[in-house]
């Protein structure tokens, strides 16, 4: 089946939009991103806002691809993140991500897929209500030899679905970095008359049930998402549940174990 | 949520770098002889710009009593064109045909300028420029702009399924390989014993991995090596009389596959791989740092498929 994420720009929306958002004047953004009112507005919702170095995101100059664009964010020396959303500027849906580090390092690491070049914003929340942004600008024009605009899903995605991949990396600190794959479309309904149909939450939990981490997903995240956390990490051995829901109810639930040491 | 409305595709993206000088834009493209009857036109070994205009690979042709053989057609029609006339300078002899390698746009999308003439190619090669060369010449539209103006995608009507043939005096060799596309040909002119190698093989220039399969260019390599050549023509980079060319694309791509391999055993993420240093002796290769990272968005996606293990299922049935 083929599923489209349509190229669009969206100079018109832009025109419009970037009037509305003189009410709360946004502090002036340092990527002069056209959507940055909007994101202002409708996602920050005129909190207070600091553009902030210790909001690192790392993604590639140049996206290669559109449908695979590596995106991680990292908080350095900002105690009390509560939550850090994932912006695309310019993706028609914007907002790709929220992440809840509950025990769990401000970071995390996904890919996306991107319509066109535009700067990918982190907005980290701390504890008194402060948003503290960092954000990289992401050329999208492609190398030449991909093909840009249509995807085609994995034919036996059906059979697989919300299928679960993991391994644990034991880091310095207390850390532990756990990386999965879970299998799903991850449709963004913008194209032909395919519904949405994307996972709309993954959390990580202990043993015990306590949630670690939590990741609310949108349509922008790329298909069979690959998503990193480093969570407080549970001792030598033992493992962690990974848990949760597309926005059809189809259930993700799984459990991945540290490997014993060799 | 309100949400922002799309109204425009991408078509107006391409209409809005409409020309106004492009026609003096010129790649000059110089035929340099590099065996007997055998010349080629030698590109940049640059990525794709506005200024090269797609002009980053190598193509040639082959003068027979039966008329010319022309390898591969670059990334434009303006640029076959310009070939197809700095080809009747040398010869007054007709195009016999026209074989195109693979299915990557910097060598086919000339095909354009050679109406009249059959165009060959292996079937997969065929398929694919079939499938994907309209998405192929927009892209390079966006990258290159005005230079692609009026290239239409001509897919080759000949279907290359033996294993050579003779060609007026010259004896052709046909190698099907796989690896760096999902198709390769390299043609071997048994009697000048010039060997072009396509994207097979690259010179003093990072290898590209858009449609790779490592393991099997690995093998592809081999199979290069062990023909008795006098002269590589490489896909892209100067060309060559030893094996020079094949030792330098094999040990890029040995060290590639083994750097994403280890790193994905360690836990890294995408953009820490992308950050990775290389190491000193890849730094001489053109384009090399860029060349790293876009292959790591192609091959590092596959990677992560593969070793990631199955975690325990615990949904209830
Ligand atoms: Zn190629």
């Amino acid at each position: 089946m083929g599923r489209l994420f349509r190229i669009a720009p969206m100079v018109l929306s832009v025109l419009v939009l970037a009037n509305v958002a003189s009410a709360g004047a946004p502090p002036k953004d340092p990527f002069n991103s056209p959507m940055w009112g909007w994101v202002y507005e409708e996602i920050l919702e005129q909190g207070q806002v600091i553009f902030d170095d210790r909001v690192k995101v790392d993604a590639p100059d140049s996206a290669e691809g559109n449908f695979q664009v590596p995106v991680s964010v990292r908080v350095d020396g900002l105690d009390d993140v509560t939550e850090i959303i994932l912006i695309v500027d310019l993706n028609p849906i914007l907002k790709t991500a929220k992440f809840t580090p509950n025990k769990a390092r401000p970071y995390f690491a996904l890919r996306v897929k991107m319509g066109q070049a535009s700067v990918i914003r982190a907005a980290a929340r701390t504890k008194d209500g402060v948003w503290h942004l960092g954000g990289k600008y992401v050329d999208a024009s492609g190398g030449g030899c991909t093909v840009p605009s249509v995807q085609m899903a994995a034919a036996d995605w059906e059979s697989n679905l919300n299928n679960v991949q993991a391994q644990i990396w034991p880091r310095e600190n207390g850390v532990d970095r756990i990386r999965t794959r879970i299998i799903h479309p991850m449709d963004t309904g913008l194209s032909g008359n395919i519904p949405a149909f994307f996972m709309e939450h993954l959390s990580i939990k202990n043993a015990e049930g306590v949630e670690l981490a939590h990741l609310q997903t949108f349509e922008p995240v790329s298909e069979d998402p690959v998503i990193t956390f480093e969570v407080d990490a549970v001792g030598e051995t033992g493992g962690y549940s990974i848990s949760g829901m597309d926005n059809n109810g189809n259930e993700i639930s799984a459990w991945v174990e540290k490997a014993p040491k060799s | 949520m309100k949400r922002p409305l799309i109204f425009l595709s991408f078509i107006f993206c391409l209409l809005a770098i409409a020309p106004t000088f492009a026609e003096s834009l010129s790649y000059k493209l110089k035929p340099v002889k590099v065996a007997e009857d055998t010349y080629i036109f030698q590109g940049s070994k640059e990525h794709f710009s506005l200024e090269n205009g797609g002009n980053i690979v190598n193509t040639g042709f082959i003068i027979t009593k039966e008329g010319v053989i022309v390898i591969d057609t670059g990334p434009s029609a303006r640029y076959g064109h310009e070939m197809r006339n700095a080809i009747n300078e040398v010869t007054p002899l007709p195009i016999n045909r026209v074989i195109v390698t693979h299915h990557h746009p910097d060598h086919f999308l000339g095909n354009q300028a050679f109406s009249g003439a059959p165009i060959w190619a292996l079937p997969e090669t065929i398929a694919a420029i079939r499938s994907e060369g309209d998405a192929m010449n927009e892209n390079l539209y966006r990258l290159v702009g005005d230079w692609m103006l009026g290239t239409e995608v001509i897919v080759p009507g000949k279907s290359v399924n033996r294993s050579g043939e003779q060609i007026g005096e010259h004896r052709l060799r046909y190698i099907a390989l796989q690896g760096h596309d999902i198709a390769d040909l390299a043609i071997l002119d048994e009697t000048t014993g010039v060997l072009f190698a396509g994207d097979q093989v690259f010179m003093d220039r990072a290898p590209t991995t858009p449609h790779a399969d490592i393991g099997k260019w690995l093998e592809s390599l081999d199979q290069l090596e062990e023909i008795d050549f006098r002269l590589i023509v490489p896909g892209h980079g100067p060309v060559i009389g030893d094996n020079e060319a094949i030792r330098q694309t094999r040990e890029y791509l040995q060290w590639l596959v083994k750097v994403l391999e280890d790193a994905a055993d360690q836990g890294l993420e995408m953009t820490e791989v992308m950050n990775l240093d290389l190491p000193n002796k890849f730094k001489s290769l053109a384009t090399v740092e860029a060349e790293y990272r876009r292959s790591v968005h192609h091959l590092w996606p596959e990677i992560v498929k593969r070793k990631l293990p199955k975690a325990v299922d615990r949904r209830i049935d």
